[in-house]
């Protein structure tokens, strides 16, 4: 421990631009990971949070709820497949809401976002599954939102407009997780969204749902429910609700994009730390010479590289989590954040890939170290 | 010692010792491959959710103000084209639609939008007859020939007349239709979004010349008293859903990579300059100077960032040739161009480090320790 912190207070620069390294590639991964996290979440998030266990789509929509188009009149042939317990149709559509800046002020500005909004018969499934704060809405001009929006006027008990249109909606309660393509999701009753969708454009057919939702009786399983449905209509797609979710198109290209980039960010680790590790040892082959003529065992010294390896990851890893705090401050929004867990999993795969690349290199030198060796560095003088 | 002496000094030391500098490029060049690779991720996603904005050639684009810049939710009826076309400074009004579905193409389904337009563009010919339609290449790919007929969702078929290139929106590749064709497609396929004759999303114009496309924007939305939300075409494409905070994400990742590039740079010469002291020592003493043996050691660290480079862009250029068709990635020359300089700049960065200890060298105590 000695040898390994003396020579880290006479080398510090060295040390210091290796935690550094290590750090912003840490950080890399840290904010890619939350990213990721964050963005599967902010894409599906509603799906994970409605209640209903199965939701049936469109064949050809692949999985892609916004591009799901089914019609009123499969519902009851689809429902009729035995094992369902409750059921229902969902419309899922972007629309343009606007908010009050303020609340408060009495001459508040008005604020236009984009929002999602879920349209599911009150009192039947299709809703969230639990609630922060508020009440289920139970009338049409009442509305579901999502937490976390409070700075663009989604709070409770807010009046909001669907726009264009005279729609005025309110607040009554509050869900956590009601985002989906990364837009606020406000769910609401089905007729408000046929209104909506008139208002808008008053050449509009006929809503098409966008699914249907399904809840299984007792003793049926959602994927049992999910077998039967797929088997007995080839036209339709039934899917658990995780499936819906976890398999969603956007989910697994992003997910594919994302894992790549991480594990390049990784192998970066391994041959940075190794690369490090390597010269230093290769730099002081003399002196380990000596201190292993001198006595000193292999694995002491290589007790004291490892100490060095565990030194830098750490302080790379408190750097990065410095920077993935400040990252996260604007971007909150696309979900970064800072995880405990994830950063002391990372730190712990980092770490051992350093370990690694320390091994292939550093370790392996010094155990070949022969002590022999010293006698020949003062071979003239003796 | 003289100047070109020290250079080939530098560049003889990489030739006989390539080994030295071996993981330092190889570290390097999983960098460069990363910044590439993110790079043309950027520009891949970026143009295939443009496409259909770009090929159209306009200067700008009129929407509904309620729309928040989204063609899907934008409505213009003739009552507004009207008031867009009398505003001066405005010329070649013409209208666009666009409503995605799902076809069956070679037996799976695909995703395929219908764009109706009125204008023809450098890249788009005058709009075909009712029922027809130019594809573009992306159906080519996944099976589409000229003749066929694409049937989507319960429309009635179109069939291809032509192929048009890079004119996808949101990642669907699109048929380019009439608007006749658009408005009895979208009836079938996307009964909420059905338009009336004479509607369409959103307007394409062009300013006459010499007039400045930011005020002529103003113009048109005061024109119609802020019914409409008029865009330049580059506002309209950086509107376009998630263009704007992909850049920003890949963007900070990139200049990230960056930094780590710079900082393995560092990390490495000052390494190497450690171990040289001594050789310093001795140049100094026999009358060369810090700037001299620092510009070697930039030269260095360039060398190995170029090799560095070339070795990541021949592994990732082989991939964007065979990149599967669903994989947005498009390696530009543009690209390849700031990457390299992004890297060899982190590279002179990350080398600057090793010149404190050039200067402080003095001659006659490296030599002397050696002793």
């Amino acid at each position: 421990m000695f040898l390994a912190l003396s020579e880290m207070r006479r080398a510090r620069t060295r040390f210091a631009l290796l935690s550094a390294a290590v750090g912003l590639l840490v950080f890399l991964i840290l904010f890619q990971q939350s990213l990721l996290d964050g963005l599967v979440t902010k894409f599906i998030g509603a799906i994970r949070t409605q209640d209903a266990q199965v939701l049936v789509l469109s064949r050809d929509a692949k999985g892609d709820l916004e591009g799901s188009r089914l019609t009123l009149a499969q519902l009851p042939d689809v429902a009729a497949v035995g094992g369902v317990a409750d059921y229902g149709r969902l419309v899922v559509g972007s629309y343009t809401i606007s908010t009050r800046t303020s609340q408060v002020d009495p001459d508040p500005k008005l604020r236009l976002i984009d929002a999602s909004v879920w349209g599911y018969d009150l009192g039947s499934i299709g809703g969230p599954k639990s609630l922060v704060d508020g009440v289920r809405p139970s009338q049409p001009n009442e509305i579901l939102a999502p937490t976390g929006f409070e700075d663009q006027g989604l709070t409770l008990g807010a009046t909001v407009r669907i726009e264009p249109g005279d729609i005025e909606l309110k607040i009554v309660g509050r869900a956590k997780d009601l985002v989906y393509g990364v837009r606020p999701a406000l769910f609401m009753a089905w007729d408000t969204v046929t209104q909506a969708a008139a208002a808008r454009n008053p050449d509009a057919g006929e809503i098409s749902p966008t699914a249907f939702v399904f809840k299984p009786v007792p003793g049926t399983s959602a994927g049992a429910l999910v077998d039967q449905i797929n088997g007995a209509f080839p036209e339709v797609q039934a899917l658990t609700r995780v499936d819906a979710a976890d398999n969603a198109p956007v989910v697994a290209s992003v997910s594919t994009t994302f894992s790549t980039i991480i594990n390049l960010l990784r192998f970066v680790v391994l041959l940075t730390c190794g690369l490090f590790f390597l010269i230093l040892t290769a730099q002081k082959t003399s002196t380990l010479t000596v201190l292993r003529a001198m006595g000193a065992k292999s694995s002491t010294l290589v007790t004291a590289l490892l100490i060095q390896v565990v030194f830098v990851v750490l302080a790379g890893a408190v750097l990065a989590s410095i920077l993935q705090l400040l990252v996260s401050i604007p971007l909150k929004k696309v979900g970064v954040s800072l995880d405990p867990v994830s950063a002391l999993t990372t730190t712990a795969v980092v770490l051992v890939l350093a370990l690694i690349g320390t091994a292939l290199g550093a370790i392996r030198r010094i155990v070949k170290i022969d002590p022999a060796a010293a006698t020949g560095l003062q071979g003239a003088s003796s | 010692m003289e100047s070109n002496e020290l250079v080939r000094l530098a560049l003889r030391e990489l030739r006989r010792r390539p080994g030295r500098f071996g993981v330092a490029t190889a570290a390097l060049a999983v960098l460069a491959l990363l910044l590439l690779f993110l790079g043309g991720l950027l520009d891949g996603l970026t143009a295939g959710s443009t496409g259909a904005v770009r090929a159209q050639d306009r200067d700008g684009f009129v929407l509904s103000s309620t729309a928040r810049d989204s063609f899907f939710r934008s409505r213009i009826t003739p009552d507004v084209r009207a008031q867009v076309e009398a505003v001066p400074g405005v010329s070649n009004v013409s209208g666009f639609g666009l409503t995605f579905g799902s076809a069956k193409i070679d037996g799976s389904d695909t995703d395929v939008g219908v764009a109706g337009y009125e204008r023809r563009s450098s890249v788009l010919p005058d709009p075909p007859a009712p029922g027809e339609g130019y594809a573009d290449v992306r159906l080519e790919s996944a099976g589409v020939t000229i003749g066929d007929t694409v049937q989507i969702g319960p429309s009635s078929p179109i069939r291809i007349v032509g192929f048009v290139k890079d004119t996808r929106y949101l990642q669907n590749a699109l048929l380019w239709v009439d608007l006749d064709t658009w408005r009895s497609t979208t009836k079938l396929i996307r009964p909420e979004s059905t338009v009336g004759d004479g509607i369409v999303q959103a307007l394409g114009f062009d300013v006459a010349s010499g007039a400045d496309i930011a005020k002529v924007v103003v113009s048109i939305d005061a024109a119609t008293n802020s019914i409409t939300s008029s865009l330049s075409s580059d506002d309209t494409i950086n509107a376009t859903p998630g263009v704007a905070s992909q850049n920003s994400v890949f963007t900070l990742i990139i200049v990230t990579t960056l930094l780590v590039a710079a900082l393995v740079v560092s990390l490495f010469f000052a390494f190497l300059t450690l171990e040289r002291v001594p050789m310093y020592g001795v140049l100094k003493a026999i009358g060369s100077g810090s700037g001299q043996l620092f510009a070697g050691v930039l030269l260095q660290s360039i060398v190995v960032s170029v090799i560095a480079f070339a070795i990541g862009l021949g592994i990732v250029a082989p991939l964007a040739l065979s990149a599967p068709e669903s994989l947005p990635f498009s390696l530009s020359t543009q690209r390849i161009i700031v990457t390299i300089v992004g890297l060899g700049s982190s590279a002179i960065l990350g080398g600057l480090v090793s010149l404190r200890r050039v200067i402080k060298i003095d001659p006659a105590a490296a030599i002397g320790g050696g002793t």
